[in-house]
C-alpha cells in the first residue's frame, strides 16, 4: 500500500518544463515527444500535469496546515474549558457545517475571486470544523481523567496543559483527520478550478485540464484521460495511507 | 429532540445572516454588472441609492433579512426577473436528481453491503470493498466526464447531457450517487459484521434459524439505524455535489443556476440559491435526526 505512496510523490519528482503555446501541436495524441499528448493549445500535457500537481499540493498542504491550527486552537480551548465558550465555539461550527461541503467554499471563491490565495482562504474557512470538532471531543474526555487533574493540582496553567498533556494524545487521531483532509482538500480544489474558480487562466490546473478535456473528449480523450488519472491516483494513494495509518495507530487513545 | 428542533431556527438564522454577510462583501460590482464599464459616475450613484446600496451594511443586512422573511429573495441582475421565481423553476430538476441518486445509492450499496458483511472474504465481499473505493476515490469530476465518455459517447446507450426522459436521469444520477455507494457500502458491510457478531445472532443460530432469518430478520434491524443516519446525512451532501454533476450534464437545476449566476456575477442571485440549497440542507439533517431518534430508542435518552 505505501507504495502507492509513491505514485504521490512522483509529480513532485517530475521537471516543469515552461508552458509552451505550439498550435501547431493541437490535440496531439500521446507520441515519443511528448509523452501524454497535447492540449487544445499544443501545449504539453505532462509538463502541464507536473506544475498542476505541484500547485494542487502545495494548496492542499497550505488549506491542511492552516485548518488544523485553527481547528485544533479552537477545539482544545472549548474542549478544556468547557462551559459557554465550549457553548459558543460548538455553535459556531455547526452554523458552519449547516453549509453542505463544497457549497460555501464555492461561494467564498466566487466572491473573492479567482487566485491561489483565493482558494486556499476559502477552503480553509470551512476544513477548520472538522479538525476542530474532533479535538473538542478529544480533549474533553482527556480533561476529566485523573492526570489532568493531576497537573491542574501541580499549579500547571491551562495552556501548559493543553499543549504539554492534551494535544499530544490527540495527535494520531489528528494525523489521520489531516491525511483525509489532504486528499478532500486536493478534490475541492480540483472541483473549484473545474467550475472556474481557481487560478487564473495559462496556470494549468487538475480541474481547469479536467474541464478541457471535457470538452475536448469527442475528437481528443487523452486531454481528458491524463488529468483524470492523475487525479485519481494520488486520491487513491491518499486515502489508502490514510487507512492504514487508521489500522496502524489503533485509534483508542481516550477511554470512551 | 426538543433541544435539536429549539436549536433549528438559531441555525437558519446563522446561515441566514452568513449568507446576507457574502453579498455586501462586494458592494460596488452590482451596480457595474447592471450598467458596465462605460456608465458615468452620477449615473452609478443614482442607481445605487435606487436599490439602497449605499446605506451603511447593517442597515442593508437588515433589509435584506426582512425581506427574506417575506420570501423575497431579490431581483436576478442577469436574468432580469424574480430569483425565487428562477429558484422555484428549477427546484424540481435538483429535487429529481437527487432522488434518483439516493435511490440508486441505496438499491446498489445496501444489497451489497449487507451481503459482504454476511459473507466476509468471498467474491462478494472483494467486490464490495473494490465499490467503496472506487466510489470513495472517483471524484465527481472525473467520474462525470469518464461515464459520458464511456457510456454516451462510445457505447450510445444514454444520451449526453440535457433532462428530457427517464435515459438523460441515469448517468447523472449514477454520477451523484456513486459517491454515496462508496460510503454506504463500507458502512452496511461494518455494522452487519458487527451485528451478526452479537451474542443474540449466536443465539438465533443456535436456536435452529436459518442464517438466511438470521441475517435478514435478526441483524438487519440492528445494523440498519447508523447506515441510515448517515445515508440522511450524506443526502445533504448531495446537493452541495449537484452544483458540480448538473453543470457536467448540462442538468437544469439549481446547481447549474448557481454556477452561471457565478460567471455573470449575479451575485442576488447567487446569495439565492445558496441560501436555498443551505436551507434544504439544514432541514435534511433536521429530518434526518428525527429519523435517527425515531428508528432507534436507545437514543431517546434525556438531554
Amino acid at each position: 500500500m505505501l507504495v502507492l505512496v509513491c505514485t504521490l510523490l512522483g509529480p513532485h519528482l517530475v521537471s516543469a518544463d515552461p508552458l509552451r503555446v505550439d498550435l501547431a501541436l493541437r490535440l496531439r495524441p500521446p507520441d515519443a515527444a511528448h509523452w501524454l499528448g497535447c492540449d487544445g493549445l499544443g501545449r504539453d500535457i505532462l509538463a502541464r500535469l507536473a506544475v498542476a500537481a505541484r500547485r494542487s499540493l502545495g494548496i492542499a498542504a497550505a488549506v491542511v496546515t492552516l485548518s488544523t491550527i485553527t481547528g485544533v486552537l479552537l477545539g482544545a480551548v472549548a474542549g478544556y474549558f468547557g462551559g459557554w465558550v465550549d457553548e459558543g465555539i460548538a455553535r459556531i461550527i455547526d452554523t458552519l457545517l449547516a453549509f453542505p461541503g463544497l457549497l460555501l467554499a464555492i461561494a467564498l471563491a466566487a466572491v473573492l475571486g479567482p487566485g491561489t490565495v483565493n482558494t486556499i482562504i476559502a477552503l480553509s474557512a470551512l476544513g477548520w470544523t472538522g479538525y476542530a470538532r474532533l479535538a473538542r471531543s478529544e480533549v474533553a474526555s482527556l480533561t476529566r481523567r485523573d492526570f489532568t487533574e493531576a497537573a491542574r493540582a501541580l499549579g500547571a496553567s491551562p495552556a501548559r496543559i493543553i499543549v504539554r498533556h492534551l494535544l499530544p494524545l490527540t495527535a494520531p487521531a489528528l494525523v489521520v483527520q489531516a491525511t483525509f483532509g489532504f486528499s478532500g482538500a486536493i478534490v475541492a480544489d480540483a472541483t473549484l478550478a473545474f467550475l472556474g474558480l481557481g487560478a487564473s487562466p495559462p496556470t494549468p490546473t487538475w480541474g481547469g485540464m479536467l474541464d478541457e478535456g471535457r470538452q475536448l473528449m469527442v475528437p481528443a480523450p487523452h486531454v481528458l484521460i491524463a488529468p483524470g488519472a492523475a487525479l485519481t491516483a494520488t486520491i487513491v494513494a491518499l486515502q489508502l495511507l490514510g487507512d492504514g495509518l487508521r489500522d496502524r495507530l489503533a485509534l483508542p487513545t481516550t477511554a470512551r | 429532540m426538543r433541544r435539536r428542533l429549539a436549536l433549528l431556527p438559531l441555525t437558519v438564522l446563522g446561515v441566514l445572516v452568513l449568507v446576507s454577510v457574502f453579498l455586501h462583501l462586494v458592494p460596488g460590482d452590482a451596480v457595474d454588472v447592471m450598467l458596465g464599464d462605460s456608465a458615468a459616475p452620477a449615473d452609478r450613484e443614482v442607481l445605487r441609492r435606487a436599490l439602497g446600496l449605499d446605506r451603511p451594511w447593517p442597515v442593508q443586512l437588515l433589509r435584506s433579512l426582512a425581506a427574506l422573511s417575506q420570501g423575497d429573495l431579490g431581483w436576478s441582475l442577469s436574468y432580469r426577473t424574480s430569483v425565487a421565481r428562477l429558484v422555484a423553476a428549477r427546484w424540481p430538476a435538483t429535487l429529481e436528481l437527487a432522488l434518483a441518486a439516493l435511490a440508486f445509492a441505496l438499491v446498489v450499496a445496501l444489497p451489497l453491503g449487507i451481503a459482504a458483511g454476511a459473507r466476509p472474504g468471498t467474491a462478494i465481499d472483494h467486490l464490495a470493498r473494490w465499490t467503496s473505493l472506487t466510489g470513495v476515490c472517483l471524484p465527481t469530476i472525473v467520474l462525470g466526464p469518464l461515464l459520458i465518455l464511456v457510456f454516451a459517447v462510445h457505447l450510445g446507450w444514454f444520451p449526453v447531457s440535457g433532462r428530457d426522459g427517464p435515459a438523460h436521469l441515469v448517468l447523472p444520477a449514477a454520477t451523484l450517487g456513486l459517491g454515496m455507494v462508496g460510503i454506504l457500502v463500507r458502512l452496511a458491510r461494518t455494522a452487519m459484521l458487527v451485528a451478526l457478531a452479537e451474542a443474540w445472532a449466536h443465539a438465533a443460530r443456535a436456536r435452529g434459524a436459518s442464517p438466511l432469518r438470521v441475517v435478514l430478520g435478526h441483524a438487519l434491524p440492528a445494523a440498519l439505524p447508523p447506515v441510515v443516519t448517515v445515508a440522511g446525512l450524506q443526502a445533504g451532501a448531495l446537493l452541495a455535489g449537484a452544483i458540480v454533476t448538473e453543470t457536467i450534464f448540462a442538468w437544469p437545476g439549481i446547481g447549474r443556476l448557481t454556477v452561471q449566476a457565478i460567471g455573470a456575477r449575479d451575485y442576488p442571485l447567487v446569495q439565492g440559491c445558496v441560501l436555498v440549497i443551505a436551507l434544504t440542507y439544514v432541514l435534511v439533517n433536521c429530518c434526518t435526526d428525527v429519523l435517527m431518534l425515531w428508528l432507534d430508542p436507545r437514543l431517546r435518552d434525556g438531554e
